[in-house]
């Protein structure tokens, strides 16, 4: 299948066609909520203040993640909220990326109530504009998936990695992109991940990215164990974080790495790429959906139930105990590479199969039960300066 | 019973531990391939599902070995038979 | 000299199993780990007096990061107004769900705990979540009720790092000296510490809503007061994050003054906004006391009655049902 049916937008083929409620300070969060209300939006609230304190580096990091993630192809229109009038540029820059979008600021519109009536009254021109929309034939080569690992166990790298890494290598044969991301659960596999740098550029990229994290943790005076592996990932099997890592990298298969793209950056062209994303599912999942990824595969060992606001989540168990326990949240089980009923291969054609299905609107277990985890991820730029390992 | 799943895996011949595929209890004999060779170690105690189990001796500061790479370093004389973990091994990054 | 209506002021409350005495019954679900916070989420809603906290934190933190945040969600779940509570864990996350239920459990509050990966999913955890509630609810209704003066309730007072000009400042002083000598406790807010994940110390203390007494006593963010009097909280700017450290520390009621931003709730304590002027004059009507340039001589009065009036009945925002979160971060997600 060369072709699939998905929304067509002027920044590429959305899988979703959902229209968003986007607080772009944490006070505004609460306003957003009661426009999306009892309406088709998605509304998301995080704890974002901006204060003095930020380096600019790290506003910029959080305006491209908020303007990446409104501007996702699988948003039709997205309505922002802001405190006050300064925040508008971030309007603009969504626009300029060819979103349709709209903007409420509170202490113009006259406080609360009248912020409410006036983003109702937008909201709904929005949503009657997005319902126009019609899937259409497109390739699957439009696709971006972003692939992740969490909750991981032993099994992690031996059965549903190594399966998605399957799927992740037909998807860029099918001129796809594919994002592996995770960048402290990619330390001690560097060398393995260099070896398929499209260029000594790309080589020296992947090993800049994991030694900067490298140098956070020592800064800090800390050791990265507690932090990673996980406690259920160590009772899960895991020892270390590179033996958590050589099972992690597996997810993007095997192809070459085109290319490594800061957080919440779109990659340039298709093929496997690498973002240099913290471990933190959720901060890792907005990151690869604000860098325009429409369709995310999340393998999971402990069994996690995460999901995005706007981009569907696959979740693909480890093993057969977590896919079955946790039936309502696993939406396949690779735990049958282990029973001999399936093996890599055939897995990640399923895997791969799923993510066409999904990207055309078959729903998750995830969007069933309404996952739809967001956070917004702040830098350690300060840190990196004060190491002489900045960027 | 050749038929019988295995129930330990080990992933690469350069390994120096096997995954157990079930629970193993104290005293559980365990055939693991490597290349063309068999190796047989006896849980020395519960090796629990997903965990590691050595299937080559490991000096106090030798490298741990699964899939092939280095995933550690031992912190204490590991024999054939225990298990491979946290009290054991630690992390040779990000420290 | 004049009576002050707050000396003999009365409020309706609560003594909790723990000797805590508090004015709200909440029934607070904490997700240990963002992960598990839509399941809290679900499980609080419909449920009569339970909130749920929402916050992105709980996994891939560094070793005193993440203590941080378990003694943040200690603090809120050991909460006075708050008469019982639930954990929510996902299973394998840093902050573990079981340590923190043991550390609410172990401070004597009424708690529950509920595990998605030990419960076999979301729907299987929400359903355990609701019956866990509903224990907690049959549980707090053998509460005493009491009468409680100001010599009981701890006032949270943020910090404005834009800086409060002077004359409304003044008002400030003169409320956090009323309720001094009405009693109360009051921690001040003062952001001199590091903000997330970007250290940029401050030399000096500064943006604190009104002159803090000499004899004040520095506190640690998040930190429960030993004993009663004046208290300097440590803070970030981030506000959300101020009422959050208040609220850990057992604040009952939060005086919020806005120089910047807009008025935001807390899950456990009732907060009271301040308009500081020109910043909060076009969304006056949000807040429950304008300070105009040149605050009138009644100003402080209604500050401290508006403090008593939210004591005694539900605000606008509490009656929302959902808040703001964030939770001070010292260092970056790993």
């Amino acid at each position: 299948m060369d072709e699939i049916l998905l929304y067509r937008r002027d920044r590429g083929w959305g899988t979703r066609n959902h229209v968003l409620v986007l607080p772009l300070v944490a006070s505004a969060s609460g306003v957003a909520r009661a426009i999306a209300r009892g309406t088709d939006a998605i509304w998301v609230g995080h704890e974002y203040e901006p204060t003095p304190e930020d380096l600019p580096q790290n506003r910029e990091r959080i305006a491209r993640t908020l303007a990446g993630f409104a501007a996702n192809p699988n948003v039709a229109a997205a309505l922002l909220i802001a405190d006050t009038p300064e925040r508008s540029a971030l309007l603009d820059r969504i626009r300029a990326a060819g979103q349709r979008a709209d903007l409420v600021v509170v202490t113009e519109a006259g406080g609360f109530r009248a912020a409410l009536e006036q983003g109702r009254e937008r909201l709904t021109a929005l949503l009657s504009g997005a319902a126009a929309a019609r899937r259409e034939r497109a390739p699957v080569g439009a696709l971006i998936l972003g692939t992740e690992c969490g909750g991981s166990d032993a099994l992690s790298g031996i059965t549903a990695n190594p399966a998605l890494g399957a799927a992740s290598d037909h998807l860029v044969d099918a001129g796809g992109t594919v994002v592996l991301a995770e960048t402290t659960e990619l330390i001690g596999a560097e060398h393995l991940l260099a070896r398929r740098a499209a260029s000594p550029q790309v080589a020296e990229e992947i090993y800049a990215i994991i030694h900067r994290y490298e140098a956070v943790v020592r800064a800090h005076g800390e050791d990265i164990r507690g932090a990673n592996p996980a406690p259920g990932n160590i009772e899960g099997g895991l020892t270390t974080i590179e033996e958590k890592s050589l099972g992690a990298a597996k997810k993007g298969g095997t192809r070459t790495i085109r290319q490594v793209v800061e957080y919440a950056v779109r990659p340039a062209a298709p093929g496997l790429v690498i973002m240099d994303t913290p471990g933190h599912d959720i901060e890792q999942m907005v990151g690869m959906v604000a860098g325009g990824a429409q369709v995310a595969v999340f393998t999971t060992g402990r069994g996690t139930p995460t999901g995005s606001p706007i981009v569907p989540v696959i979740k693909v168990a480890t093993n057969s105990h977590t896919a079955s326990r946790m039936q309502d949240n696993i939406d396949l089980n690779a735990g049958l590479i282990l029973e001999g009923t399936e093996t890599i291969e055939s897995m990640g054609r399923r895997i791969y199969e799923a993510i066409l299905a999904v990207a055309q609107g078959e729903t998750t277990k995830a969007e069933r039960l309404g996952h739809r985890e967001f956070s917004i991820s702040r830098y350690p730029f300060g840190v990196l300066d004060a190491a002489g390992a900045a960027r | 019973m050749s038929a019988a799943r295995p129930v330990a895996l080990l992933l690469d011949a350069r390994d120096t531990a096997a995954i157990a595929l079930a629970p193993l209890p104290p005293g559980t004999a365990v055939e693991v391939r490597r290349g063309g060779e068999t190796v047989r170690v006896v849980a020395e105690t519960l090796i629990p599902f997903g965990h590691k189990i050595a299937v080559a001796p490991m000096e106090a500061g030798a490298a741990v070995i699964k899939y092939g790479e280095v995933i550690g370093v031992a912190t204490a004389e590991i024999r054939p038979g225990q298990h491979v973990h946290v009290h054991n091994v630690r992390s040779d990054r990000a420290r | 000299m004049v009576t002050m209506a707050e000396a003999s002021q009365t409020f309706r409350g609560w003594k909790r199993p723990s000797g805590a005495l508090g004015i709200r019954r909440h029934f607070l679900v904490i997700p240990s780990v963002v992960c598990a916070a839509q399941a809290a989420r679900t499980v609080a809603e419909g449920a009569p007096g339970a909130v749920a906290i929402e916050h992105q934190h709980g996994c891939a933190q560094l070793g005193g990061d993440a203590h941080l945040t378990e003694q943040v969600l200690t603090g809120l779940g050991t909460h006075p107004n708050v008469a019982g509570t639930l954990v929510v864990s996902l299973g394998c996350e840093t902050v573990q769900g079981v340590a923190l239920h043991r550390s609410i459990a172990g401070r004597g509050q009424r708690a529950e705990f509920v595990g998605i990966q030990q419960s076999g999913g979301t729907i299987a955890a929400i359903a355990a979540g609701r019956e866990a509630l509903e224990r907690l609810r049959n549980g707090a209704a053998s509460d005493p009720e009491v009468t409680l003066t100001w010599a009981d309730l701890r006032v949270g007072i943020e910090a404005a790092w834009l800086g409060i000009p002077p004359a409304q400042a003044r008002v400030f002083s003169e409320v956090i000296d009323r309720l001094l000598k009405a009693g109360a406790t009051v921690m001040q807010a003062v952001s001199a510490g590091r903000d997330g994940p970007d250290p940029r110390p401050t030399q000096v203390a500064y943006g604190s809503a009104g002159v803090a007494p000499r004899d004040a006593t520095p506190l640690p963010y998040a930190t429960p007061p030993a004993g009663r009097g004046a208290f300097f909280m440590e803070a970030p700017r981030s506000r959300i994050a101020q009422k959050t450290g208040l609220a850990a520390a057992g604040a009952h009621v939060i005086l919020s003054p806005l120089v910047e931003g807009l008025p935001a709730g807390c899950p456990v304590a009732p907060v009271v906004h301040v308009g500081i002027a020109p910043h909060a004059r076009p969304f006056a009507g949000d807040v429950d006391v304008m300070l105009e340039d040149l605050p009138s001589a009644g100003a402080a009065g209604a500050v401290v009655a508006a403090l008593g009036r939210v004591c005694l009945e539900e605000t606008a925002l509490e009656a929302l049902g959902d808040f703001e979160m964030a939770i001070h971060r010292i260092a970056p997600t790993m």
